[in-house]
């Protein structure tokens, strides 16, 4: 029997767990698919295979731990801390991921099209914009604004110091706000 | 206050990118083909109560008190009263079900 549509992630994670219910699991990837494919594109600079490849993982691994999850959390905090190791995993295998330092002079990838039925200029504009942050400065966004995680939260999925990951945000958000002004200054 | 109103621009540019629905393409049917197969979910239970099943039977039939199990079972087999035999092989049976059961759920 499909796991009902509005089975909260518990009940979800509950039957997974108790009756390895596969169609309860595929359900929480329909749900998580998105944000988590959303913060690796952003986190790969728009690399969107790469970004969901590394989705892939994050949710095979999610699977594999699903015991070790505690309720106490919500699920979705959980799984990004999955994606983000799995990201920062991926990017040292490819080279130092130096999230405390600046790394501003890494070419850029070629930013994913964006999704139709969005707004296209400005997704893509920020797409840029994100594309030119640092390692540590775009992994401090995707977890505060992406991952919608506190301050506290992102520096113990970062495995960094709280004061780094403001300074991170402090900086980033400088960063962006002089590439993407806001629509009244481009006047 | 210029930078207030550049900084909640900006926040709802960025959390409005987040929210940003991405369509599934058949991501879903790629993570649940990439998963473990289900068999490996069941075959280390069985193996465990199979092997406790078979350290079981072994230990009746060499251990010193399994010849006690034995004729529990033939008493019972011939409908006898609740012996002390019977009441081995019932105890060694619970034991062994516990044991198995224990390491299936671990």
């Amino acid at each position: 029997m499909p796991p009902a549509p509005a089975s909260s992630d518990a009940d979800l994670i509950l039957a997974v767990l108790e009756r390895d219910d596969r169609r309860a699991f595929a359900e929480i990837v329909r749900r998580h698919q998105s944000q988590v494919r959303t913060v690796l594109r952003r986190l790969t600079r728009g690399d969107a295979g790469l970004a969901d490849d590394l989705a892939q993982e994050t949710f095979i691994l999610a699977w594999r731990n699903l015991r070790h999850f505690r309720f106490e959390a919500r699920f979705s905090t959980w799984l990004y801390r999955i994606a983000f190791n799995a990201w920062q995993s991926d990017a040292r295998k490819r080279r130092e991921v130096l999230l405390d330092t600046d790394d501003d002079e890494r070419p850029l990838l070629e930013v994913a099209a964006p999704e139709e039925g969005v707004d296209s200029v400005s997704r893509m504009d920020l797409e840029r914009a994100l594309a030119t942050l640092s390692d540590g400065e775009r992994a401090a966004i995707g977890a505060c604004y992406y991952a919608d995680l506190s301050h506290e939260e992102a520096a113990q999925a970062l495995g960094l110091p709280l004061g780094t990951v403001k300074t991170h945000i402090l900086r980033a958000k400088a960063k962006l706000r002089a590439r993407l002004a806001p629509p009244e200054d481009k006047r | 206050m210029i930078e207030n109103r550049n900084d909640d621009w900006l926040d709802r540019q960025l959390r409005d990118d987040a929210r940003a629905p991405l369509e599934d393409q058949g991501f879903t049917n790629r993570v649940m083909s990439a998963l473990p197969p289900a068999a490996e979910a069941w075959l280390k239970p069985a193996l465990m109560l199979g092997g406790t099943a078979l350290g079981g039977f072994l230990a009746t039939v060499l251990a010193p008190v399994g010849t006690m199990v034995i004729e529990g079972a033939r008493q019972l087999g011939h409908f006898q009263s609740f012996t002390p035999a019977i009441a081995m092989l019932f105890a060694m049976t619970a034991i062994l079900v516990v044991a198995g059961y224990v390491l299936a759920e671990d």
